[in-house]
């Protein structure tokens, strides 16, 4: 089923005319005019939508934990940051269809009593922010943002902030600490966003498929989205297929698709016909998974019951051909480049892993280090300020449980066994 | 009974002939000491010239007699000693004090001091037996 | 019991206020967990995740500095999943650590070292080459940087961001490559830059002042007083050899400093041991100054300042300890028989200094630092306090950043603190009086037009401010008091300024402000020309007790002050001037005025560490200690007596201030006889009734505020 690229036949769906003609800004209207502030957030909940970020967590849940107390300044931050490898959803989504976001930022601010709104967009996004920016000046001088919108009392101003490319501003409190102009640094919890966020106010942070999943589900009710998907992932979810398939790009499926089909049917198959080794399904930051977990279902619980973790949906499907330490050595690298150095564990730990990474596939690791590399990312994983600690171990526990052989190899036989330039995470290499 | 005394002066003649003699004429004859005999300290250097001391003052905190100084500097452009940063600017050794235990040569991170087997060093006065860092340092 | 908080930690019991981190109740039940970027005066931040513990119903290990207590927690420290990741962590720190710690000033007093010692790995699994950089880096003349051995645990930013507000260095680029750095061309020019030294949980930040120049094990640590201004912070002197001293330490005085040192205090430790000192008496024959033994000088001295008769003076000093000024006065009023005595040459407003002892001796100034943190509106009147009085000014800007006070700043220039102030009101110099009247006036409603050189809205904005105030800190410098135009005016005017506000119900704790270490103590034990030790008024009555006390009739009329002395001596008034520890003829505004009056004299004697302005005009010339080489009490800004102690010997051939009085008195054949230091304390205490029933055993570490009962 398709709910947010329902529009993506319709021309000019980004042109704000021909989204008000197949029905946009109903869903604004629909929530000002009829619907109270609870009534949006009840109807958020028993949608049952989860965010779509990677942690997915209840979206009605967070918007629940906001005060109520009308003198407090409150905001919402749209994580458009989408920095995580093998992710490129959110791109789309505002490219596409710059204003369902808007719509979507529209209502849940009214739904939690902010009258400003940041859309926090990844900095080499210049192409989505310089539309955004668009979207939301045609939005304003058409009355949907601004002053006194649709004729009631609810002000909002949108604006478009755009980050200065580093991957830790993905984090929530990072995310904040960077729009307020300083160090973007992961910030202690508690407390937590929603009672003391941006400028020291309640905040709520969505992912922009959360945002642009709302106006759909303050439609057709939250019972229907809840009919979507399985029973406690509902909806639908973008994927972004890239690696070694046929038709790389974005798809959205219904929560809890098996894998299989995903790669096969959607994403047209293995490039070049080869088998396919390894896939990780939710950005570099979860486990990867092999050929013997094609039939687990896209969502949020099978994920984790099949070792892994849905993630932001973002499919790196890895052939044959590739190298797997390569593969994991190009992860870690990022991790160690990223890792904003605020803890000792990530900062220290993420480095150490390269070195030895490097070592192994250059030929000069030495058996003791697969072990070593293990104990490290277990040392990382859950000792670590933000989950960006935790994330840097993952491709490397997961490789190493998967494919210890082929460490072992590298390590025996001095060098990779894939020699030349195949595998798709040569890059930086 | 005469037997016994005889045999007694017997040894006594013996160890008076026979044995060899175990003074030696010193200084003109030296004997030779057992490769780990611990006597004066020398400072060592680099190959290229460089003291090896770093001033880090550890020997004298080993020292049991408390008989060593060190008053550290750092090394300045054109005025290098050793390498790194920190190098000795005063390195002072009372002599009499020591108990030549080789503790400071047991802390020495660098292994710039060593007790080598230099024994010929008294003097008439008590000044003279402080060694400055001039006179341990090799040549 | 909704405050309190039960919690279990290794298994046992402990009930904590609420709020109270993890670590705090652990060290109340003497748990140990190994830190870093934890500490107690600072914001958590959980950055080097060295304290991580089990907490019961946490999936993860938590961070035992950050982490709140709740009722019924149940934290581990002492499982083996404990102690390995303590391990870990350190293992992570130390693989691009350089281990240079014998060239290392901090290795012997580490954190680094000695939690890796008592918790760390016993060997690295690191096989990869370290992190580089350049190094050492100058972050400023005072403080160096060595990045290769930083553990990034932001205490410095921290410190100069929270408490300091001087963001002057900061964390630059990011992850492996992080290192603490300063913006390009803005070098470290912090107040209170050496606090960072101390912070500093590895040989990361060090003092350019004390680099190389002793290993921890090599130093005698003595409790003493910095020496440099009227806060009073307390200091541990660290020594070689007890013949050089090296550096000072913080020595936290919750009281007083707060655990902190401003950078002025703490690194001008270097002229104790400075090769310019002097060290032999020195007598003018000829026109130069020569060498000569003591009883040469002192008999010199005191025929010197004999032959002047009653046209003698005596100028004690500010930052020599009580019993010296003590006995000094004694001196002075006894043996050379003149009430010329007083703790500055500078030029003094009339009725300045009645001004003052009226508010010491009635209570008016019975305020203390720590009231600057209670209260809701601190008042600062005359005092660029960031650079008189550096650590007061951590305690104001932590009461308006921290507490939400409100500041009123009144000074003539924009100095420091103006841009914390919610009123800041640049009153013109001499006006001070009219300030002060113009705002008690307009607090009753009556504004005027204009008053002190401010209009009159200014005025009014700080007195509506003051009007919602519950709790007042009004700091008076003595300046504004003491060498404004009128003394007694100004203070009048704050009087009823303090009175209609107290009739408000607001309580006001005024405290005076003094610049130097014992300005305070060198008023309180008889520098003054006008009264005898304790701000006895010189009259007949007082001038029976004093005689009672010491059993010798010191001189019945009131002396001529520092600055009459000087108009005298252009004139042949006074003849003869005995100067301790003091320069004059340079430190003053007025020394230009001084050193011409003093080129006039008859007869100088100085007593001081160096051959300053003043001692090259001297006739003879007494080398002294520094306040390293004795021991005895300053007393500070908030009326705190404080013990200094000695914590070297006296260089070569200088002696003590007080040894020297004790000899001069000797050589003109007076009976002062003191076994010991507390001797002399023993006898302020008897005559000073202020010091009534202190010992030096009583004082303590921490020292005693003298009481003032209003």
């Amino acid at each position: 089923m398709r709910i947010l690229f329902k529009h993506l036949d319709v021309p000019d769906i980004d042109d704000m005319d021909v989204y008000i003609r197949e029905g946009g800004y109903k869903a604004l209207e629909k929530a000002l005019k009829e619907m109270s502030p609870d009534g949006v957030i009840q109807a958020v909940t028993k949608s049952g939508l989860r965010g779509r970020g990677g942690a997915g967590f209840p979206t009605g849940k967070k918007w629940a934990f906001i005060p109520k107390d009308p003198s407090l300044k409150k905001y919402l931050c749209c994580n458009a940051d989408e920095s995580e490898p093998g992710t490129f959803k959110d791109r789309e989504l505002i490219v596409r269809n710059p204003h369902q976001l808007i719509e979507g930022m529209a209502i849940c601010c009214y739904a939690i009593g902010s009258e400003r709104a940041f859309i926090y967009i990844r900095g080499e996004y210049i192409e989505p922010a310089r539309k955004m920016e668009q979207a939301i000046a045609k939005a304003s001088n058409r009355g949907f943002l601004g002053e006194r919108i649709l004729g009631t009392d609810f002000n909002l101003q949108i604006q478009v902030y755009r980050g200065a490319g580093a991957y830790i501003c993905g984090e929530e409190s990072a995310l904040l600490n960077s729009l307020e102009g300083i160090r973007g640094e992961p910030r202690l919890r508690p407390p937590f966003p929603a009672i003391k966020g941006l400028y020291e106010s309640p905040t709520v942070i969505n992912n922009v498929e959360t945002l642009a999943n709302v106006p759909h589900i303050v439609l057709n009710g939250g019972e229907w989205f809840a009919s979507i998907g399985t029973e406690k992932s509902t909806g639908t979810k973008v994927v972004s297929m890239s690696g070694h398939v046929n038709n790389p790009g974005n798809y959205e499926v219904d929560m809890g698709t098996p894998v299989r089909e995903i790669i096969f049917e959607h994403a047209g198959g293995i490039l070049g016909g080869k088998r396919l080794k390894a896939y990780v399904p939710g950005g570099s930051s979860v486990p990867m998974l092999t050929e013997k977990h094609l039939d687990v279902g896209l969502d949020f619980e099978s994920m984790l019951a099949a070792g892994s973790m849905l993630g932001s949906a973002g499919f790196m499907v890895m052939n044959e051909d590739t190298c797997i330490v390569r593969a994991t050595l190009n992860m870690a690298r990022f991790y160690a480049h990223e890792s904003c150095g605020k803890c000792t564990p990530c900062r220290e730990g993420t480095s150490w892993m390269v070195e030895m990474l490097e070592s192994i596939e250059e030929g000069t690791g030495k058996m003791g280090y697969i072990d070593r590399l293990v104990d490290i990312a277990n040392n990382i994983n859950g000792r670590s300020f933000c989950a960006l600690g935790d994330a840097s171990a993952m491709p490397v526990l997961s490789s190493i449980e998967h494919f210890r052989d082929e460490y072992e190899t590298h390590v025996s036989e001095r060098g990779c066994p894939f020699a030349g330039d195949r595998g798709f995470a040569l890059r930086g290499g | 009974m005469i037997a016994e005394l005889f045999k007694g002066l017997a040894v006594t003649m013996k160890h008076i002939v026979a044995r060899k003699r175990v003074t030696v004429e010193y200084p003109e004859v030296r004997r030779k000491l057992p490769p780990r005999a611990r006597w004066r300290h020398v400072l060592l250097r680099h190959e290229d010239g460089l003291e090896r001391c770093i001033g880090c003052s550890l020997c004298a905190g080993a020292c049991p007699a408390h008989c060593i100084l060190v008053i550290a500097a750092e090394n300045r452009e054109g005025a290098r000693y050793s390498p790194g940063e920190r190098y000795a600017q005063v390195y002072e050794i009372n002599e009499l004090r020591c108990i030549f235990c080789g503790y400071c040569q047991d802390a020495c991170p660098v292994e710039a001091i060593i007790l080598r087997d230099i024994i010929d060093f008294s003097d008439y006065s008590r000044t003279a037996e402080i060694y400055t860092k001039d006179m341990l340092l090799a040549p | 019991m909704a405050d309190e908080v039960n919690l279990t930690i290794d298994g046992r019991q402990i009930t904590v206020p609420k709020g109270t981190l993890v670590i705090e109740a652990a060290k109340k039940l003497g748990i140990e967990i190994p830190i870093f970027c934890y500490h107690p005066k600072m914001e958590p931040v959980g950055a080097c995740r060295q304290c991580l513990v089990e907490i019961e119903g946490f999936p993860k290990p938590q961070v035992s500095c950050s982490t709140r207590v709740a009722d019924g927690m149940v934290v581990r420290t002492n499982t083996p999943e404990v102690k390995q990741m303590w391990e870990i962590v350190l293992e992570f720190l130390l693989i691009n650590h350089p281990l240079d710690c014998p060239v290392c000033d901090r290795g012997g007093e580490c954190p680094l070292q000695d939690n890796t010692f008592r918790y760390g790995p016993p060997d690295s699994r690191f096989e990869h080459e370290k992190r580089h950089f350049e190094k050492p880096v100058a972050l400023s003349s005072l403080v160096v940087l060595d990045r290769e051995r930083c553990i990034l645990c932001f205490r410095c930013v921290r410190f100069q961001r929270e408490i300091a507000d001087q963001p002057d260095i900061q964390v630059f680029n990011r992850g492996y490559g992080d290192y603490i750095g300063i913006f390009p061309g803005r070098p470290f020019d912090s107040n209170f830059s050496g606090n960072t030294i101390e912070l500093c949980p590895v040989g990361a930040l060090l003092s350019s002042v004390f680099r190389f120049r002793a290993r921890p094990w090599e130093m005698t640590s003595t409790e003493s007083i910095c020496p440099n201004c009227g806060v009073g912070c307390n200091i541990r002197v660290n020594a070689r050899n007890f013949r050089r001293v090296v550096r000072y330490l913080s020595r936290d005085n919750p009281e007083v400093d707060g655990g902190w040192l401003c950078d002025r205090g703490r690194f001008d430790s270097t002229f104790i041991n400075d090769p310019e000192r002097l060290t032999k008496p020195l007598v003018r024959r000829n026109g130069e100054l020569r060498e000569a033994t003591w009883e040469e000088a002192l008999e010199a001295a005191v025929d010197g300042m004999k032959a002047a008769g009653l046209r003698a003076a005596g100028i004690g000093s500010a930052n020599r300890t009580n019993e010296q000024n003590y006995l000094f006065q004694k001196f002075m009023r006894l043996v050379i028989g003149t009430n010329n005595i007083d703790y500055t040459m500078e030029p003094m407003a009339p009725g300045g200094t009645d001004a003052l002892v009226a508010g010491l001796t009635s209570g008016f100034f019975s305020g203390s630092i720590r009231d600057v943190a209670s209260s809701d509106v601190i008042v600062s009147f005359g005092s660029d306090i960031s650079q008189e009085l550096p650590v007061l000014d951590l305690w104001i800007k932590k009461a308006v950043r921290k507490n939400g006070s409100k500041l009123i700043f009144a000074y003539p220039l924009r100095a420091e603190l103006a841009k914390y102030a919610s009123s800041f009101l640049p009153y013109s110099y001499g006006k001070e009086a009219g300030f002060a009247a113009g705002l008690a006036a307009a607090f009753v409603g009556k504004a005027p037009e204009q008053a002190g050189g401010l209009s009159g809205d200014e005025i009014e904005s700080a007195a509506k401010i003051l009007s919602e105030a519950k709790i007042v800190a009004l700091l008076v410098s003595r300046s504004v008091i003491e060498s404004a135009p009128d003394g007694m005016e100004t203070y009048r005017a704050l009087e009823s300024l303090v009175g209609t506000l107290e009739a408000r119900g607001a309580r006001v704790q005024v405290m005076l402000l003094v610049d130097g270490a014992n300005t305070q103590g060198g008023m309180d034990v008889g520098l003054l020309p006008g009264y005898y030790p304790g701000y006895r008024k010189i009259d007949e009555s007082s001038c029976s007790e004093i005689a009672e006390l010491w059993g010798a009739e010191p001189p019945p009329e009131p002396g001529l002050t520092g600055w009459d002395v000087v108009r005298e001596a252009r004139n042949g008034g006074v003849l003869a001037l005995w100067v301790m520890g003091q320069d004059p003829a340079r430190d003053l505004v007025r020394a230009k005025e001084i050193a011409e009056a003093l080129g006039k004299l008859d007869f100088l004697v100085v007593q001081d560490y160096f051959l300053t302005e003043t001692a090259r005009m001297a006739n003879v010339v007494l080398p002294s200690c520094t306040f390293a080489e004795t021991k005895g009490t300053f007393t500070n800004t908030e009326r705190r007596v404080q013990r200094i102690n000695q914590a070297i010997y006296p260089m070569s051939d200088s002696d003590s201030d007080t040894d020297i009085i004790l000899k001069a008195a000797f050589t003109a054949g007076a009976q002062f006889e003191y076994g010991r230091i507390e001797s002399i304390f023993e006898e302020i205490a008897r005559v000073v009734p202020q010091y009534g029933g202190l010992t030096f055993d009583s004082i303590g570490p921490f020292g005693r505020q003298w009481e003032v009962r209003r």
